[in-house]
């Protein structure tokens, strides 16, 4: 069992990252974007393109594809505020679910067949806890998710650029009448979603296997853990992460191994339901 | 936008999609006259001339791809064309890929059959095409020659697979287990393919009472659905269990994921896995985890139970083969060899049918192929064979394959000369 | 259900007719192209499925596809040796068992809107993506195999035939019911629920017949996917596919039937080109993307949206000359000043139409209302004036149930309501909003029909319309003006035969004229109609014209009450409104008019009130 858990730090490093991307984009942009772990898994593609086609090492092929990521991340925040800008969340939701199926379709011809040799720069060498090796890699990425968060969070209550932020999360059109660059810094925050993205699938992505769309779902498991925290609290959404990854691991070599994508479903729903018990109207007067 | 503000804007997309609309059509119509695929071409059969028209419909992207078998078959097909074709007819070879999914194998299917009018399927290896069009191919008096990765694919008339496929594979696997590399404790990590399972559990059943003393020493780990999820947890759970050997049954890219996975955990054991995990360039990705001991003093090494044989092995055809890929820049794996094979297998029947049958025909070509007379192509422990049985095993061994010194070497021990191939008669699968 | 010939024929025979063509076309096809065309017809119904729940009823629900899957289950079980049902019959049994499936799926959308919803049906779709790859549920593993029924046709025309007719059911059975009171009130939910509920459509109803019918469609439809495919392959229902066929229906607007068939026709013939063209059908996906992605930044852009307005242009000069004929604004009769407005010979001992009493709503620490008790006697009109953020329409939302927690007693005609919910009290009680809360897609006598009491017939229904005015009833609404959308909402409230009304700020944003007209047809309804009114106004001309009767709110407390003269009298009430001892009269007119003149927003920024544009500003903090 506890092997098992602590297996579970390898996706669990993945989700906590994602889960704080997600919240962050919630709360400045007011979308759920859907299509997050895709970006990130396009971007990671381009550093496998570029040893195969360039003959990158792994250092340089890496930096490149973080730097796909944000790139990635500046188109779509592009398209965002060029045509929904003032939109509901849930149809720029639903644009990033549009976005999701593009990025797949990309994703499934570059991501299809023989063995890969993905940049290995993230994991490697293991530390060795209770018995069980966990890489330094995925060791590093969870407390650099919870890191993250506390980081972004710090960031958004203490500085000038946060504070800007946050006023333009909540009112987007004043905020641009008071001269806050609103376009600016939502391509801005879509790009830095891109990078981490991008990072957070490569870590996971040497011990995975190698078609597009389960990478594209791992943003399934970042919403749940992002819904444990509300969709507020990005911490708890980062340790949320790294707790919905090792459920996954201890059910899936268990007896009901072949329904644990169906964990996250339970978390979302379970939240879900008692967050929103009291709700029964759709919208204020 | 109102009707009556911007009206020539309305009448120029109204125009534009009413456009767009008949492009589409009369492509359609154009198209359904036609032919067309990947190689292109024009219809009609026929005439002593005509060229033998086949296809391949393979999984070729998606969650399970078998990307190589395409260049394999076009490989040997190329071979055949130059040398003359067959009996004077050039090979025409249009394949597609459906991506495992239901629907697209269907359309395809439907397409080669009833559009394109081919006379064969050579070298289906798709998760899809066998339950999908098994009723459509019988129907319309389709061979299909191909690579079977599903349990359908080894129950049908018209289907002849040309690898020993999971059944006689995982037997061969366990057989080569316990008499050669004698692990204290195997974990057989297996995927959660439900069609399979009751089968595979029989097959161990009576294994296990053909070799007492086994049962102790097994410990099944059912971990995911499919190839894709993260082997770690599963990892893990074997080295919580001390196993000392791991048996797979996956493609190489997931192999080595797991092997890898292995290495971060600290999980000290031996790999065996089943031929779908034979490729050339496995043995280079994994580096120095491929040798003995990579993974501790359990570790004898990463094994495979190649369903064909080894692409550096010293047959002579299969040197052909080596050599053509290596000029046509196929990489050589199980996937590309199953199109090789396949295709080599049509070819020579239809050979040797040429005389007695129409086999520029779906007809003449399915009583050519039932009707071969069976050979020993050197790349499989036993004879390739298509024959009018209503179903077709495959071939009956694999060939044991480790590596060794950054490069695939047959293993030792094996039962069969280079070849292990199973002891005894399977079971038929009791219906449950 | 009277109306729904007039409503559902236009459509019907249209689609009758596409179709009809379609078939006949089958014949002339060859059997690759009757396979493909076959194929189109299941997607196409999966269309409707989606079109049902997303673009009639407004709920982003990801899942309506993947619940296809029952049905795909079902006939591949029903087919295996121990059964055999054959196919129409298996596919009818499959629908069926899918809809308390479906009815199970909707039950988040209670509780979930918008995004919350997208979520957890995405969540749903991955389950039944991992339950189908289990293979363990009866039917769902791909060794069941289904052979197409061919019905002694040649090449594929069999399951062409049964597609496509299939189709032509199944379409119909929609576009009936959305001229139904069902499809009203889909309609309605979509735009905005506390509306629909306040003209008694129960929400959580009309949300789980959508979710129902939905699930029967996309079962259906599965089942034919089985007995094309032969088996009920699980990466039939894979979440990419879900998604793609959900990104197609927003492409194409699958909420009519004509964007359900274009889904369908259009998904199957390009998949066979790319096919034919040896290309990956991944272009045709990173299409569909695009083609979504467009059409979510230009809703116009909708297939069917295109369709509909050629079709609306070609006749729009005949209904051009309809729309002149707006009848004229009625002046204010001086027959009917305040004495004179029909007191019914009521018996003084029967129950008043609407009696509040001792009413206090607390928000947190915020006491809006205080203790306020109010009685609105039958053939009455009540005025209820106050400051802006006295407590009106807190008083309003607490009285119709739009409020979860309040204190005091509620009675309409003498029976307490306080334990009905909003949709049930409506049969009593009706209200209309400060905001244009009408259904813009329907016309006049649509929404009064929805809105309508069971029982109403088409008369009465013609003579509300013709009470308020409305002369032009084939009309959408969001064609009709301001002043005659605010009456149509008053008429909804009067087709449901109330007994008491509630209408809250009317005259906001009229000219002088129409608040006169206003007045007058305010002033008939309690004799005409048998009901109590109560209406909210800041208007004080419109005030001292109608209203028998003034209360007057101040922090959430009544100030004063009695007849409308004496409380216009009054000091305080001045006070309350302006500070100032100013003799009451002379300066409430000058507010009035000025009040009428900016038309201002009562209740602030804070109201709902506001430009679309800064609603959608506040998100993300719920």
């Amino acid at each position: 069992m506890v092997a098992e858990i602590l297996a579970g730090l390898v996706p669990g490093g993945v989700y906590a990252a994602l889960a704080v991307c997600i919240v962050l984009m919630y709360q400045m942009l007011g979308v759920v974007n859907l299509a997050l772990s895709a970006m990130g898994a396009l971007a990671a593609c381009m550093s496998l393109l570029s040893v195969r086609w360039l003959g990158l090492s792994p250092g340089p092929s890496t930096v490149l594809a973080v730097l796909c990521g944000a790139l990635i991340g500046v188109i779509l925040g592009l398209l965002m505020v060029r045509y929904f800008l003032e939109a509901s969340v849930e149809l720029r939701t639903t644009v990033t679910i549009a976005m999701l199926v593009g990025l797949i379709a990309v994703g499934d011809r570059i991501l299809n067949g023989a063995t890969y040799n993905f940049p290995n720069l993230f994991s490697g060498p293991s530390v060795e806890i209770f018995g069980t090796g966990v890489p330094i890699g995925s060791l590093i990425e969870v407390v650099v998710a919870i890191l993250l968060a506390v980081g972004v969070q710090v960031f958004l209550r203490t500085t000038h650029l946060g504070a800007q932020l946050r006023a333009m999360s909540e009112r987007p059109i004043t905020a641009g009448l008071l001269g806050i660059r609103v376009r600016t810094l939502t391509v801005a925050v879509w790009a830095f979603a891109g990078v981490i993205a991008t990072i957070a699938v490569m870590v996971v992505l040497p011990t995975s296997t190698t078609s597009f769309p389960p990478l594209a779902y791992l943003v399934v498991y970042a919403l749940g853990a992002a819904l444990l925290g509300l969709m507020r609290n990005m911490v708890v959404a980062a340790v949320g992460g790294v707790l919905i990854g090792m459920l996954e691991s201890i059910v899936q070599p268990s007896g009901i191994g072949r329904y644990t994508d169906a964990v996250p479903f339970v978390v979302i729903v379970f939240v879900m339901v008692w967050w929103r018990r009291r709700d029964v109207w759709s919208e204020a007067r | 936008m109102s009707l009556f503000t911007r009206p020539r804007r309305t009448i120029m997309r109204s125009l534009a999609v009413t456009g767009a609309a008949a492009v589409v059509l009369a492509a359609a119509a154009c198209a359904s006259s036609s032919s067309s695929g990947a190689s292109g071409g024009s219809s009609s059969s026929g005439g002593s001339n005509a060229p033998i028209k086949v296809a391949q419909i393979s999984t070729l992207s998606g969650g399970y791809p078998f990307g190589d078998v395409v260049p394999g078959t076009q490989a040997y097909f190329k071979l055949i064309n130059s040398e003359g074709g067959v009996d004077g007819h050039q090979i025409q070879f249009l394949y597609g890929d459906d991506k495992g999914t239901a629907s697209q194998a269907g359309e395809l299917a439907r397409l080669y059959v009833l559009q394109d009018h081919v006379v064969g399927m050579v070298g289906n290896t798709s998760l899809a095409d066998c339950n999908t069009n098994a009723n459509f191919y019988s129907a319309n008096s389709i061979a299909v020659v191909g690579g079977a990765p599903e349990p359908a694919c080894f129950t049908q008339a018209n289907w002849d697979p040309v690898n020993a496929g999971p059944y006689y594979g995982k037997v061969v696997q366990w057989q080569y287990t316990f008499d050669v590399l004698k692990p204290t404790h195997v974990c057989e990590i297996e995927q959660n393919d439900p069609t399979s399972i009751p089968y595979y559990n029989q097959l161990r059943s009576w294994f296990e009472s053909q070799n007492p003393g086994v049962a102790a020493k097994f410990t099944e780990i059912t971990y995911t659905n499919d190839a894709t999820q993260n082997p770690t947890p599963a990892v893990a759970h074997a080295k919580a269990l001390g196993c000392d050997l791991v048996e797979l049954s996956t493609v190489a890219p997931n192999m080595v994921a797991f092997i890898k996975a292995a290495k971060s955990v600290g999980l000290d054991a031996t790999f065996i896995t089943l031929g779908s995990a034979y490729d050339t360039s496995v043995p280079g990705t994994l580096g120095s985890l491929g040798d003995p001991g990579a993974l501790g003093p359990n570790d004898k090494g990463v094994f495979v139970g190649a369903e064909l044989a080894a692409v550096n092995s010293a047959n002579p055809q299969v040197q052909l083969m080596a050599k053509t890929f290596k000029a046509d820049g196929v990489q050589a794996d199980f996937w590309s060899e199953i199109g090789w094979v396949s295709a080599a297998t049509f070819v020579d029947a239809l050979k040797e049918g040429a005389s007695h049958y129409d086999i520029t025909t779906a007809k003449g070509v399915l009583q050519a192929l039932q009707n071969m007379t069976p050979y020993n192509s050197g790349f499989a422990a036993t004879n390739l064979d298509f024959g009018s049985g209503s179903s077709h095993p495959g071939n009956r061994g694999s060939q044991m394959l480790m590596i060794k010194n950054g490069t695939w070497v047959v293993a030792p021990g094996q039962n069969d000369g280079s070849f292990e191939t199973v002891d005894g008669t399977l079971p038929a699968a009791s219906s449950s | 259900m009277f109306g729904l010939k007039r409503a559902s024929a236009t459509p019907l025979t249209a689609m009758v007719t596409v179709v009809v063509v379609v078939i006949a076309a089958g014949f002339a096809l060859s059997s690759y192209w009757q396979y493909v065309g076959a194929v189109g017809a299941i997607y196409a119904i999966f269309g409707l499925s989606i079109g049902l729940v997303y673009g009639q009823s407004g709920m982003l629900s990801l899942c309506q596809p993947a619940i296809g899957a029952i049905g795909a289950w079902t006939v591949a079980y029903l087919s295996g040796e121990k059964f055999w049902v054959s196919l129409p019959w298996s596919l009818v049994i499959g629908a069926v068992i899918a809809i308390p499936i479906g009815v199970a799926a909707g039950m988040p959308a209670l509780r979930l809107r918008r995004v919350n919803l997208a979520i957890v049906t995405l969540g749903f779709v991955i389950v039944i993506y991992t339950v189908a790859q289990a293979g363990q549920v009866a039917g769902s593993q791909e060794s069941a195999y289904v052979k197409a029924p061919t019905w002694n046709l040649a090449g594929y025309m069999g399951l062409y035939l049964l597609c496509w007719l299939s189709f032509t059911l199944l379409a119909g059975i929609t576009i009936v019911l959305r001229g139904s009171r069902w499809g009203l009130a889909w309609l309605a939910i979509a735009r905005s629920e506390r509306a629909a509920a306040a003209m008694g459509v129960s929400v959580a109803r009309a949300k789980l017949t959508a979710f129902a019918v939905a699930a029967f469609l996309a079962a259906w439809a599965g089942g034919l996917l089985v007995a094309s495919f032969g088996s009920a392959d699980p990466s039939n229902f894979d979440p990419v596919t879900v998604l793609t066929l959900f990104a197609l229906a927003v492409m194409m607007g699958a909420g009519y039937w004509e964007g359900a068939l274009a889904l369908g026709l259009f998904n199957a013939i390009s998949s066979a080109l790319l096919q034919q063209w040896g290309l990956t059908p991944d272009l045709g996906t990173a299409l569909f993307a695009i083609g979504a992605i467009t059409v979510l930044g230009k809703p116009d852009a909708a297939f069917s949206v295109m369709i509909r307005r050629q079709v609306a242009r070609l006749s729009s000069r005949r209904r051009r000359a309809v729309a002149d004929e707006a009848p004229a604004l009625r002046t204010f009769s001086p027959v009917l000043t305040e004495a004179a407005v029909g007191r019914p010979a009521g018996d003084p001992g029967s129950a008043p139409a609407l009696a509040i009493s001792g009413l206090t709503v607390n928000f947190g620490a915020v006491r809006a209302l205080d203790d306020v008790s109010l009685t609105v006697p039958y053939g009455e009109v009540v005025g209820l004036v106050g400051p802006n953020g006295a407590g009106k329409s807190t008083l309003v939302d607490a009285t119709t149930g739009f409020l979860a927690a309040y204190s005091g007693i509620v009675r309409v005609d003498g029976a307490e309501i306080d334990a009905l919910p909003a949709h049930r009290r409506a049969r009593v009680v009706r209200r209309t909003f400060q905001q244009d809360r009408t259904i813009g897609e329907l016309t006049a006598e649509g929404y009064l029909r929805l809105a309508a009491a069971s029982g109403t017939t088409a008369s009465q229904i013609q003579e509300i319309l013709e009470f308020v005015g409305c002369g032009n009833t084939a009309t959408p609404l969001h064609s009709l003006d301001v002043r005659l959308r605010r009456l149509l909402m008053i008429g909804a409230c009067l087709t449901g035969r109330p007994k008491a009304v509630l209408v809250d700020e009317p005259a906001a944003g009229l000219s002088a004229e129409e608040s006169i007209d206003l007045a007058a047809r305010l002033t008939e309804i309690p004799g005409r109609f048998g009901c109590g009114l109560l209406v909210i106004e800041h208007d004080m001309e419109l005030v001292r014209l109608v209203c028998t009767s003034l209360v007057v709110l101040d922090f959430g407390k009544v100030i004063a009450s009695g007849p409308t003269a004496d409380v216009l009298a009054r000091a305080d009430v001045a006070a309350a409104y302006l500070g100032d001892d100013v003799a009451a009269e002379t300066v409430l007119e000058e507010t009035a008019v000025e009040e009428a003149a900016v038309g201002e927003t009562p209740g602030g920024i804070a109201s709902a009130d506001v430009p679309a544009s800064q609603a959608g500003e506040s998100h993300g903090r719920r």
